[in-house]
């Protein structure tokens, strides 16, 4: 049998990543293991796991909580993520313009996002106040009486949308990244076929970035089934929960995070807990896939046109 | 690569392992040779400056241990060094706390540990041990006290004609209604029955008329209990009276803006507000000027003897089962509780838990409303937090099911039978 020899510069490159990977086993293989094996004991910490085998299984798609906390995230998850989308596209589309002052509305545009979250989030707590927040003082001047939106279990949900779509700076960086990549050529035709802005847009722009779009929507879909500092923020907060329950008025914003971090961390049920999390990355990984073979059809339909 | 290079390698990396792993086992002395113990608090800022008095008052008078504290606000780490064998010897922890770690099986035994070196249970009344006992053993020791009871604008109730606050809960409704006003867009500009704080709702208002979320031995959930449902139909017919969505409103405003100088209170627009004795010093902060008075959270005309009720709460003081230093721990936390709890109190502008201290003339002078916190504290009818092994996630529904009720998703009676359902069917 030949036996198998590793040049100086492959032993090298192992000694130099071998930190990682030391880490990479200790830190995250190693727990993601035993979280799996968690999830079929209970466990508080502090025992010895028992094992109970498919039971925190089964008490999950039993509780009516753990469906209501899907359900909030699902909600979040594919309302949000196209408002997102389509906020931050918009405020691309206005920095990529050219004007006056066009550094500085692309810094207001991405300010938010380099705003620490609980901070944000607490704010945002203050301008939701129903009778001296900005947000409804806002609106009375249209003569609209603006709802509790954080009280109302019907608005709290909206509520964080809006939060959200006031922080998409990030995505709105790589819309304008691939904005910029677009061939003025292509406008310059479309104007000599006499087409109008809107026609630009829709079959010029939108099919140049359509990958791109695509890409932050699998991002913001992931990020949204693991939304967690705001609601956990406003639901902790003083004056933020303006409900007793864990998971804002009627849980209308019991995020399935938020929910795993309940049964961690206050009702110690680490086995539930990592039954959840295994749950989460069937959900993620799931979406993920669909998501990329979306982005597939999606490129190759815009290659197409 | 080389067989030696690989051996050297997996050495180095196993003993620094072996070390790490040994690191929380050594015995630790002060240089005078005292055995240090290690306390976690969850206070912080001006809070864990009083901690860090009283723990240099029992370093002052010990020549055996001596106290490090620790301000450790973010209460999961407590679980997390608990878990990694870096647990503190004591911690500082809330009632409920106490009974879901206990739950758990994480806390020593305080009553053995007390039994064994003498310790005078009689300094603590029966709400005080119940709060803390898992099976009739006590598994904390409680310092101070949280109960809440009625502070009211006496302006407002002389505009209404009355000059003294309700002792019944029929009396406060009625004088609630008068009080209340409305603007010119029928929002209400002045709320007269105590439906915020948030918390009131789930315990006094349903204390005061004799409901319960658990039954005597603290394990049998009584969600649908009369007393109860009479409470929610009284809160509901308030809330129903001036419109759900208008109260719910004026309920988030005093919410968002609680002990700042927009406080409802302190604004002038709240008649009756069930709330703690460090209320009186937050008027004096945001408001002096309010013409406030301190009265017992009323009882019912069926039921004047409840006069007084109220939720009863600790910050108690625990050992975990993996310290390693339980006898030091216990000798500060058993020094803490007696001897170093009045100057902490004083300090704090906390009730006390330790029953000697309610007639202490400096603790009653410190505060202005604590005259009235005391007498209800002698009364007895603090009622402690229900004790089942799913206590937390039982709160948690109750909450939910009351926002049902509060919003009019749900009626109260099929909300509450529903809940108890859940309930029974959590405790089997």
């Amino acid at each position: 049998m030949k036996k198998l020899r590793i040049s100086r510069d492959g032993r090298n490159g192992f000694l130099f990543a071998l930190p990682w990977i030391i880490g990479f086993l200790l830190l995250s293989l190693y727990p993601l293991i035993m979280s799996l094996y968690y999830s079929f004991t209970e466990f508080n910490f502090i025992s010895n796991p028992e094992w109970v085998g498919l039971d925190n299984y089964k008490d999950l798609f039993g509780d009516r909580r753990f469906y209501k906390s899907l359900s909030n995230t699902c909600f979040y998850a594919f309302v949000a993520t196209p408002i997102l989308l389509v906020v931050a596209l918009l405020l691309a589309l206005i920095a990529n313009k050219k004007f006056k002052l066009k550094g500085v509305a692309r810094t207001v545009f991405f300010l938010p996002s380099v705003i620490p979250m609980v901070a944000a989030t607490m704010v945002w707590i203050w301008m939701f106040d129903p009778t001296y927040g900005y947000i409804n003082n806002f609106l009375s001047l249209f003569g609209i009486e603006g709802p509790a939106w954080l009280i109302n279990p019907k608005t709290t949900k909206w509520a964080l949308v809006l939060m959200g779509s006031w922080c998409t700076g990030t995505t709105m960086l790589v819309c304008l990244a691939a904005l910029q990549d677009v061939p003025n050529s292509y406008y310059e035709s479309a104007d000599l076929d006499g087409a109008n802005a809107f026609q630009k847009f829709i079959h010029i722009t939108i099919p140049s970035v359509a990958h791109v779009l695509v890409y932050q929507a699998i991002l913001n879909l992931i990020n949204a089934f693991q939304y967690f500092t705001q609601v956990y923020v406003i639901t902790t907060a003083s004056g933020g929960n303006t409900s007793g329950a864990s998971g804002g008025p009627e849980n209308s914003i019991l995020m399935y995070p938020l929910y795993l971090f309940h049964n961690a961390f206050v009702y110690q049920k680490m086995g539930k807990a990592s039954a959840m999390a295994w749950i989460l990355m069937v959900i993620v990984g799931l979406l993920t896939i669909v998501m990329v073979k979306l982005s597939k059809k999606a490129t190759s339909n815009a290659g197409g046109e | 690569m080389k067989k030696k290079t690989i051996l050297v390698l997996t050495v180095m990396i196993l003993s620094s392992l072996f070390l790490f792993a040994q690191g929380g086992s050594e015995e630790r002395l002060t240089e005078d040779g005292r055995q240090i113990v290690t306390y976690w608090y969850y206070h912080k800022g001006n809070e864990a400056t009083i901690q860090e008095n009283a723990i240099a008052r029992f370093n002052a008078s010990q020549d055996e241990y001596f106290v490090e504290g620790f301000s450790v606000p973010d209460k999961q780490k407590y679980l997390v060094a608990m878990a990694s064998d870096e647990s503190p010897d004591v911690i500082a922890l809330t009632n409920a706390e106490v009974i879901s770690y206990q739950t758990n099986g994480l806390l020593e035994d305080m009553s053995t540990m007390g039994e064994a070196n003498g310790f005078d249970f009689s300094i603590y009344d029966k709400p005080a041990v119940t709060a803390n006992s898992v099976d009739g053993r006590m598994y904390a020791y409680p310092l101070t006290s949280v109960v809440i009871q009625m502070f009211y604008n006496k302006d407002l109730l002389a505009s209404i004609g009355e000059t003294e606050p309700p002792t019944t809960m029929e009396e406060l409704f009625e004088m609630a209604e008068k009080a209340t006003t409305l603007d010119a867009d029928g929002n209400i500009d002045i709320l007269g029955y105590p439906l915020f704080p948030l918390a009131s709702a789930r315990q006094e208002l349903i204390y005061a008329f004799g409901g319960r979320w658990a039954a005597e031995d603290g394990v049998t959930p009584t969600a649908n209990c009369e007393g109860n449902i009479k409470s929610l139909e009284m809160n509901m017919a308030f809330r129903e009276k001036y419109g759900v969505e208008k109260v719910q409103r004026f309920v988030a405003t005093g919410n968002t803006n609680r002990y700042t100088p927009q406080d409802i209170f302190f604004a002038g627009k709240q008649l009756f507000r069930f709330d703690g004795p460090w209320f009186a010093n937050n008027i004096k902060q945001y408001n002096p000027d309010i013409n406030f008075g301190v009265a017992m959270v009323p009882g019912t005309e069926a039921d004047p003897e409840l006069l007084g009720v109220s939720r009863y709460e600790n910050t108690s003081l625990a050992i975990p089962v993996v310290a390693k230093e339980k006898d030091g721990a216990y000798a500060f936390i058993s020094w803490f509780v007696t001897e170093g709890a009045k100057d902490f109190l004083l300090e704090i502008g906390s009730l006390p838990a330790n029953n000697t201290l309610y007639d202490d003339p400096d603790l009653l002078a410190s505060n202005e409303a604590f005259p009235s916190f005391m007498e209800a504290l002698k009364t007895g009818n603090g009622i402690e937090a229900p004790r089942m092994d799913y206590s937390a996630e039982y709160i948690s529904m109750v909450d939910e099911y009351l926002d049902y009720i509060y919003n009019g998703t749900m009626g109260i009676e099929d909300a509450l039978n529903e809940l108890q359902a859940q309930a029974e069917a959590m405790a089997d």
